[in-house]
């Protein structure tokens, strides 16, 4: 049973085109990237997941079915930006959303204070989420998303306002999170977080799904014809290589379309370079997202 | 069961403690409190209790009679003197505020002279020449000497009904079930901002998704409505205290004879509580639902500004009813939501409403609480699904019809 799959759906709001056809399945235990640009559409199709909206079409399962009052309480949600109460204190202010999915006062009590420690948040509990830094407000947010040791867990730009410390307590929290056999889904727009963290992802541009897969394999497929190479040898010149340029102390050796990367190694070692390091040039994510957009650009 | 009950102590618990629902807790009966202060001070005003004395030379007082006294208010000690030499010793020692001498001539010259240091109190004078005129006139009726000492109360009843209408104004009894009725119109715009305001904060802070992925819409609705709806009866508690203390202070305490005139009657205060109570319950969903479907807050405010002046329309329609308090028009207007409330207080000024109207004016607004409470619950449901669209009446209550037939 598919914690999430979604099918085709479509949502406008008046004359604009939130979502136009988005299909994808979140399996088990992984942590799935929901990226896009602004006003890909992302965030309205996480609404449509949770039910907060109705797509015009198409169809979304929970945990094998429609969303049921059960399935809210193994569920937490962060919505980017604030969704908690500003005026009341945070420890109240957490307490109440926690008992809101079913947790015993008890238990919540436990958890929250184990969560406060380790999100250097105990000393602020009795204070008012609007007297909290946005950093604070952020942990006090992540806190709320997984108090209640939800199964699936959707959470939009988690690393917002974190500083490097603390986004490597997120990253860590997440890893533990996905050993736990929980389900996550993080909508952002870090793209070395994504690399870090995602399993497999999805990119949504204009409403439509554009790339979806493992991230390894996408990787892979955008890798495109060139290899790296690091050697301290003066490279000789060959007929199979397009283009030399020279990439953080190494080289990158854009090849013809023919040109096997094996036989190009076997080459070089004949011609006696001295190799330090050989690899196929896998371009960053942030390199295939903006080809991936701009190439959704030119064609629409 | 257990979420609603959850939504409702976290909107009470969230808005009692609050500063300005202390401030507007207080405010209604402490503007009450100044203004009652402000009428004693008046009234008070020239007045002094401290005796006066006579000295009568012309036999006016001979066996003197008492004023005939239907009040109970307080008075002045009015004592004789044989001689002018004791009442003016009793003046210079301030056992007196001053003293009449009544000259021998009287009868024939009808002057009269008083001494004091100080002017003496009106109430003082005006209650010793009513015992004078009372003496002057003791060979007449009892019916006489009062209708020359008071002069005349005109006295209105309607046919068919047993309640009295003085030129002097009405009783307290008749005013208060008025009273009682603005109380709680003031009460249901006041308190139903507090829902109102929640929701917008919720809206603008995203609080609210994080809630629907938690509970159901209609958990939320009548969990928010049951919340603001115990504060409202800590509001109604805590004014009906003040206005018992009240009552009992200017009627036991300060003896004041409006507040002493009339019968209390239960049935009109009991009888609106009965309307006020599910109109809150319909006011508070109606805002609830209006503020789920409105895309703007600015849209919001000018509906429920609208609303209150629904609530508030009896006053602008208070003549026909007050005219006529058992017309058709007068049973409809205390019969329909929101007006209903102002509507049976200004029809209790000038007529007994018939138990049988309480009755069912409670039934009807039962009826469209629950009605506006299912609604809301449908309304809030559709806005959030179809967020970023406008929301029109007849689709609500269409989808909300269908919903209910699938």
């Amino acid at each position: 049973m598919l914690p999430v799959s979604v099918k085709h759906i479509a949502k406008s709001f008046r004359d604009v085109d939130a979502v136009v056809d988005v299909s994808f399945d979140v399996h088990q235990g992984e942590i799935f990237g929901l990226l896009g640009p602004n006003g890909a559409g992302k965030t309205t199709t996480i609404r449509i997941m949770l039910d907060i909206f109705k797509a015009d079409r198409g169809e979304v399962a929970i945990f094998g079915g429609l969303m049921s009052e059960d399935k809210k309480d193994l569920i937490g949600y962060m919505p980017e930006e604030r969704g908690l109460y500003q005026d009341i204190s945070l420890e109240r202010g957490l307490m109440y959303l926690s008992s809101l999915k079913g947790v015993q006062p008890k238990q919540a009590s436990e958890r929250l204070n184990q969560l406060l420690e380790r999100f250097s948040l105990a000393e602020f509990r009795k204070k008012q989420i609007n007297e909290l830094s946005k950093g604070m407000q952020q942990k006090a947010q992540i806190i709320n998303t997984i108090l209640h040791r939800p199964k699936l867990v959707i959470i939009d730009e988690p690393f917002t306002a974190l500083d490097p410390i603390n986004t490597q307590l997120v990253k860590d929290l997440m890893l533990e999170l996905r050993e736990e056999g929980v389900t996550i889904i993080m909508s952002t727009h870090q793209m070395h977080q994504v690399e870090a963290l995602c399993d497999r992802i999805l990119l949504i541009n204009r409403g439509r799904d554009v790339l979806y897969g493992n991230l390894d394999q996408i990787s892979k497929q955008y890798a495109g014809h060139a290899v790296l190479v690091r050697t301290n040898s003066e490279l000789p010149g060959m007929d199979c290589i397009d283009s030399i340029t020279s990439d953080n102390g190494s080289h990158k050796l854009t090849l013809k379309e023919d040109t096997d990367p094996q036989l190009l190694l076997s080459e070089l070692l004949h011609a006696g370079v001295q190799i330090d390091k050989f690899e196929i040039a896998i371009p960053p994510l942030d390199e295939i997202f903006i080809r991936v957009v701009e190439e959704g650009g030119r064609d629409a | 069961m257990r979420k609603l009950w959850l939504v409702a102590t976290h909107e009470f618990r969230r808005n009692v403690f609050k500063k300005s629902f202390i401030l507007a807790l207080l405010a209604f009966p402490l503007i009450l409190t100044v203004q009652i202060g402000f009428g004693l001070l008046f009234n008070a005003t020239g007045k002094d209790y401290t005796p006066i004395g006579y000295v009568d030379r012309a036999g006016v007082f001979d066996n003197p009679i008492a004023v005939p006294s239907e009040g109970t208010s307080r008075q002045v000690n009015i004592l004789p003197f044989a001689d002018e030499g004791a009442a003016r010793a009793a003046l210079d020692h301030g056992e007196l505020q001053a003293y009449y001498l009544i000259p021998s001539t009287y009868l024939e010259t009808r002057e009269i002279e008083l001494f004091y240091y100080e002017e003496p109190g009106a109430n003082a004078t005006s209650q010793f020449y009513h015992l004078l005129l009372t003496n002057l006139l003791r060979n007449q009726p009892p019916q006489v000497q009062r209708f020359v000492v008071s002069g005349v109360e005109l006295s209105i009843e309607r046919p068919g009904e047993n309640r009295q209408y003085l030129d002097s104004g009405p009783t307290f009894s008749q005013v208060f079930p008025l009273a009682v009725a603005l109380g709680m119109g003031f009460l249901l715009m006041m308190s139903s901002g507090y829902l109102m305001e929640a929701m917008v904060q919720e809206k603008q802070n995203r609080t609210m998704e994080v809630l629907v992925t938690s509970l159901s819409p209609a958990q939320m609705v009548a969990g928010k409505v049951l919340g603001i709806s115990l504060i409202s009866l800590i509001q109604i508690v805590t004014w009906i205290a003040f206005g018992y203390l009240g009552i009992h202070l200017a009627r036991d305490v300060l003896s004041i004879e409006w507040f002493q005139r009339g019968v209390f009657e239960w049935l009109p205060i009991l009888g609106i509580l009965g309307i006020a109570i599910p109109n809150y319950v319909l006011f508070s969903a109606l805002l609830f639902a209006i503020g789920s479907t409105t895309t703007e807050p600015q849209e919001g405010q000018s509906v429920t500004a609208t609303s209150f002046l629904l609530v508030m329309c009896p006053i602008y329609l208070a003549i026909p009813m007050l005219n006529a308090p058992h017309s058709t028009f007068s049973i409809i207007m205390s019969s329909l939501p929101i007006t209903s409330v102002l509507s049976m207080g200004i029809r209790n000024m000038l007529a007994e409403v018939p138990g049988w109207q309480y009755a069912l004016s409670i039934s009807i607004q039962t009826i469209a609480a629950a009605g506006t409470l299912w609604l809301a619950t449908k309304s809030f449901r559709l806005g959030m699904l179809r967020y970023g669209k406008r929301l029109r009446l007849v689709e609500v209550l269409r989808r909300a019809t269908m919903g209910a037939r699938s």
